[in-house]
């Protein structure tokens, strides 16, 4: 069954690798679709309320959708690129939903999880991060990318260097400006910088 | 901003980084002239980014909850938490009208047969219109949500009202009339409940009974093909089998007449208030079921009229040919009852028992229902999908709670397990449970043992005692021998065919250690390894071939730790997987390990030593191990897996007045562990555990606003205030170095105190402020730590007995602790600081003593959880009076902790009420590992 499943995937990453653009767009909704679907699963398995690595997403999507035997190294940044990407959609439009609602959109305190507050703080956190990130891709696509892929996709250095095709110590540059800029950028003003 | 500023900006950050610190202004001074890009860079230097982004980002659940749609419905509020799902009351916002709505476990997500049905039969229900059953509006589906619109009924279940008492004659009648009413009418649509149990019946205020739940039963427990047991589905918990009819227990579908033999348990027990059939554990109370007869109702309950037993019994019959073949039938028994009045013995009319039907013959029961009755040795098929997973759940008999630890393990051959629980006493002792005849024994001379495992003959149990040592038993009889030394607390033990012991015991950083069964000394196994910075090696448990074990690894870096395997001939090691949890080798290739609450399998070649695929989750809800990251679980060579069960340990802090009257909750439900009042009794310092990190913190509350503030973040226990209110001391486990802190609430540094050689803890510090009183692990050593400059610990006593929580009187002439020297925990008091004029306070066990401000009373808790206060005369000499009982708390006890808090006038205490049903019981799974193939990813 998990077979069947990773055939075509695997066939549009491959074909998008050799340059088939068009191929990324039928590759998108399959990914989303097995993300939503594991994260449903997971959400399922833990009890309700809790809050799950959307690192470990990306990764199960990997496993299920892609047969490693065909892939390369690069491949395999791709698709975690474009995970990264739906991870991001996928996420804030989650966190805007709960941003609206009258009463906050359910604010569930778990006892155990302090940290873990499922609130409406959490997601405006969210969706600000995104809108900053947005308005960074406008002057700055690259870092805007570095931060999608590393936050969003869970992506080492080196897979983003490869993801991207820039040197290693690109990514760390960009990533540390990045973060600097986006920190700024989403600390009210006035507050205390711990 | 613009791109060509931004890049600027972006050069000149990266050199300014570049540069040390103090050079960087001048730096930027020199090298940027223009204003706008130098306030940029300058700005952007002063951000701390370091930890900004570094964890991935949370995708936060979309929690029911209240303003939630679901389809045209609104969420109002939860309003309870069945076995098959959570219920909301809801507004249906077209029809203004509030329903009830009950979401159900997705785990039927995944089968679109079971879904098909699933509607179908909802829909059917739907079509059900009985003032006796729960109307059904309507279904839907909300992403891998299906929930269920129904009536919002208002009213208590039977099973509430039950708990009250048996019913009048007269008033179950009534009831059961309406429910055999509701009964009737689904039969003839067609409809089986399958799940009929006092909690699904609901009764009004005004007297009316409604069914709920009609239909669904099968969906949430009963498997889509008739060949396996009706009671487990791919490993989902059953409920209590309590109401179900045997041949529903053999694997048959229920039709119509289990529905009768449910009713007829009901009916049972709304007359005499108790249970037809009782069990001390799944496995007794299904055989109970199968073979026993329910006591008569007449012994019982003398005033019920023979006619109303008469119906409980033939619904009751084993054979479904024997019962009542249709509601109907036992409705107009019933009405003709109801309406006969009390005059029993009067003959009813002869309703023939319809034998239309055709013969049902049994069918063949499966192995896994006969696993059920026999329990004894199971074997994984070469199929595995023909046997199925089963589960239940096993409580320590009677008086006895679960030990510290606990940890249930199975013997290799899957015939026993044996678990560390303590009775009333307060002392551990090792509990022996057998599958095969469901008794359960305590095993003697094992006081003190917490933690134990198994010979791989089945025959021996080695394990550690609080005292500090490695014993074994031999289970066949026989006193347990000593075998050496081991520090309290040890972190597991491993016996191989050859009968080397591994084990992990000492807090002074060394590596597993190894000693003959035989006896003898204990040597290294395992040298910790320097260039991964390891510093411990625990939980060791060996393969197959008795010479390969695993254990886990914890580094100072990180992300080295992690389950790692070597053997007893070499000195190599490498990692199997980077998870933070004790593991299991469970045949025909699987290691068992933990995440959080979730236990997870992972397919392993033993001979290749190599993880294969990815891991897959088998069990949840697993209790958390004290000691460490992982959990109480273990597995046997055959397919048995057992682990603590978790639940809610929430506990709800609330006063109480002297005279048992609640008063006030304080504060949200959460889990708490030690906890102590200050002395201007404003606020509260308490342990709570952060379950995520696997560390505890301590936190103050203000006990007016219920506001908890935060007072430390590392990982710290054993709070102890300062006389004068200011600061607390406790025990930090900081950079993995045990010390003793001090810390000004509200504000301020902490400055380490002391930094001990052997463990110490923080016990009391009394009112003249120059001393804190501490104690050592396991209890043996009260010492007195002076807080001037000599800061040199003084013992004040010491004996082979266990001692803990001391406390000085307000005079500061006497001391208050508690101690198992007489073989119970009781209280005693001496004077202070030479422990002399020692007097036993308690007559009947205790602990956790404390003073009232004036000195003149002692409150504790009784060992049952009593709180018990006893006068005090203090003069040249003291003198106690005879302990009196207070009031009944529902505190479980430990003599070791602070489990209350007393104010200093004596009139309030402040103490835990358990919410939730935490770690109390054992979950047993056979076959474990059948059916499992699909889930994984074989990646060869």
């Amino acid at each position: 069954m998990e077979g069947r499943r990773s055939e075509p995937v695997t066939e549009l990453l491959l074909r998008w690798g050799a340059g088939n653009q068009e191929c990324l767009n039928e590759l998108m909704p399959l990914v989303e679709g097995e993300l939503r679907r594991i994260a449903h699963r997971y959400m399922r398995m833990e009890r309700r309320g809790h809050t799950l690595q959307t690192t470990a997403l990306v990764n199960e999507a990997y496993l299920k959708l892609v047969d490693h035997a065909r892939v390369d190294w690069q491949n395999r940044a791709q698709f975690l690129g474009v995970a990264a990407r739906l991870m991001r959609h996928i996420l804030v439009d989650h966190a805007r939903e709960l941003c609206r609602g009258k009463r906050g959109g359910g604010a569930y305190v778990l006892p155990l999880d302090e940290g873990l507050v499922f609130s409406p703080a959490k997601s405006a956190a969210l969706v600000a991060l995104d809108d900053a990130l947005n308005e960074l891709a406008g002057f700055d696509p690259r870092k805007a990318q570095v931060v999608e892929l590393r936050y969003f996709g869970g992506m080492s250095v080196e897979e983003t260097a490869e993801a991207l095709g820039v040197h290693p110590n690109t990514v760390i540059r960009d990533w540390r400006l990045a973060k600097v800029w986006l920190k700024r950028e989403l600390t009210p003003k006035g507050a205390n910088a711990r | 901003m613009h791109a060509d500023l931004w890049k600027k900006v972006e050069e000149l950050y990266h050199a300014a980084l570049a540069q040390p610190p103090e050079k960087r202004v001048a730096f930027l001074a020199q090298a940027c002239p223009d204003p706008q890009v130098r306030g940029e860079v300058e700005s952007l230097l002063e951000q701390n980014a370091d930890s900004f982004l570094e964890s991935a980002p949370l995708l936060a659940i979309k929690a029911l909850g209240p303003g939630v749609n679901l389809g045209k419905f609104e969420i109002v509020e939860l309003v309870g938490r069945g076995g098959m799902g959570e219920v909301y009351r809801a507004r249906d916002t077209r029809l203004k009208r509030d329903v009830a709505i009950k979401v159900l476990p997705a785990d039927l997500a995944r089968d679109p047969d079971r879904i098909a049905r699933f509607e179908r039969e909802a829909r059917a229900a739907s079509a059900l219109n009985h003032p006796n059953i729960v109307s059904v509006y309507d279904i839907g589906r909300d992403n891998d949500t299906y929930w269920i619109a129904s009536e919002l009924v208002s009213g208590e279940s039977l099973a509430r009202i039950i708990e009250h008492g048996p019913l009048p004659p007269r008033k179950a009648i009534q009831i059961a009339v309406q429910i055999a009413d509701g009964l009737a009418a689904a039969h003839a649509a067609g409809i089986v409940h399958r799940d009929l149990k006092p909690a699904n019946i609901m009764v009004t205020r005004e007297g009316r009974v409604k069914i709920l739940d009609f239909g669904l039963a099968k969906h949430c427990h009963a498997p889509a093909d008739s060949t396996s047991s009706g009671l487990t589905e791919e490993g989902t918990v059953m409920g209590t089998p309590q109401y179900m009819a045997p041949e529903q227990l053999a694997g048959k579908e229920a039709d119509a007449r289990s529905d009768l033999f449910a009713f007829g348990a009901v009916l049972y027990e709304m007359a005499t208030g108790r249970k037809a059939f009782e069990g001390n554990s799944q496995a007794t109370l299904i055989a109970a079921i199968l073979k026993d007869d329910p006591p008569p109702m007449a012994t019982l309950q003398p005033l019920t009229p023979p006619a109303l037993e008469h119906v409980a019994e033939t619904c009751l019959a084993k054979d479904p040919e024997d019962r009542w073949q249709t509601a109907l039938d036992v409705l107009l028994e019933l009405k003709w009852i109801a309406e006969a009045g009390s005059q029993a013995g009067i003959q009813a009319p002869v309703i023939s028992r319809r034998k239309g039907r055709p013969l049902l013959s049994w069918a063949i029961a499966t192995t896994a229902s006969l696993a059920f009755l026999a329990l004894a040795v199971v074997h994984l098929r070469e199929k595995p999908s023909q046997v199925q997973p089963v589960r239940f759940q096993i409580a320590p008999p009677g008086k006895v709670t679960l030990g510290w630890v606990g940890t249930p393990v199975i013997a290799p051959d899957g015939r026993h397990i044996v678990f560390s629980g303590m009775d009333l006493g307060g002392k551990d002792h090792l509990w022996l449970h057998s599958l095969d005849s469901l008794a359960t024994q305590a095993l003697p001379g094992t006081e003190y043992a917490y933690l134990a495992f198994w010979s791989p003959d089945s025959r021996f149990i080695g394990f550690f005692t609080r005292d500090g040592k490695l014993k074994k038993i031999d289970t066949t009889g026989g006193a347990p021998e000593t075998l050496c030394e081991a520090e309290w607390p040890a972190y597991g033990g491993a016996w191989n065919p050859e009968g080397i012991i591994l084990f992990s015991a000492s807090f002074n950083y060394t590596g597993l250690l190894r000693i003959s069964a035989a006896g003898g000394e204990a040597k290294p196994a395992l040298e910790l390894n320097k260039s991964r910075k390891e510093y411990l090696q625990h939980w060791p448990d060996f393969l197959p071939d008795g010479r390969h074990f695993l254990y886990l690894s914890i580094s100072a870096n990180a992300n080295e730790s992690g389950i790692y395997v070597a053997s007893l001939d070499s000195k190599e090691t490498h990692r199997l997987i980077s998870a933070g949890s004790n593991v299991r080798y469970a045949p025909p290739g699987f290691l068992v390990y933990a995440r959080q609450e979730t236990l997870l399998a992972q397919h392993f070649d033993a001979g290749r030593l190599r993880t294969i695929g990815a891991p897959f989750p088998i069990a949840e809800h697993v209790w958390g191990m004290p000691l460490a990251p992982g959990s109480v679980f273990s597995v046997s060579q055959n397919g048995v897996l057992a682990y603590r069960t978790s639940g809610s340990s929430d506990v709800q802090l609330a006063w109480y007045s002297r005279d048992g009257r609640r008063l006030e909750s304080v504060g949200a439900p959460g889990i708490y562990g030690q906890m102590a009042l200050s002395p201007d009794e404003q606020r509260l310092v308490v342990e709570r555990p952060d379950g995520a990190k696997n560390v505890t913190n301590l936190w103050i509350l203000e006990l007016a606003s219920s506001i908890f503030s935060r007072l430390t973040f590392s990982d710290e226990t054993d709070p102890v205030w300062s006389p004068d209110g200011r600061e607390v001391v406790f025990v930090s486990y900081r950079g993995n170095k045990r010390r003793l802190y001090r810390k000004v609430v509200g504000g301020g540094e902490e400055t380490v105190l002391f930094e001990p050689d052997e463990i110490l803890y923080p016990e009391n510090w009394p009112g003249d402020g120059k001393s804190i009183i501490m104690i050592n692990v396991g209890g043996r050593v009260f010492s007195q730590l002076p807080l001037s400059s000599e800061r040199r610990p003084v013992l004040l006593l010491k004996s082979q007995f266990a001692k803990d929580e001391p406390h000085v009187s307000p005079d500061g002439r006497w001391i208050a602790y508690d101690s198992d020297e007489s073989g119970q925990w009781e209280v005693y008091v001496a004077a202070f600081p030479g422990f002399t004029e020692k007097r036993q306070v308690s007559n009947n066990g205790g602990g956790q003593m404390l003073w009232r401000k004036d000195g003149k009373e002692l409150f504790y808790l009784a060992l049952d959880g009593k709180l018990m206060a006893v006068d005090v005369k203090a003069g040249a000499t003291i003198e106690t009076g005879v302990p009196k009982v207070l009031f009944q708390t529902p505190i479980t006890v430990r003599p070791t902790d602070g489990q209350f808090c007393v104010t200093g006038d004596g009139r309030r205490f402040l103490f835990g009420e358990p919410v939730g049903e935490a770690g109390k019981a054992i979950t047993v799974v056979l076959n474990w590992a059948s059916g499992l193939e699909h889930y994984v990813l074989v990646n060869h």
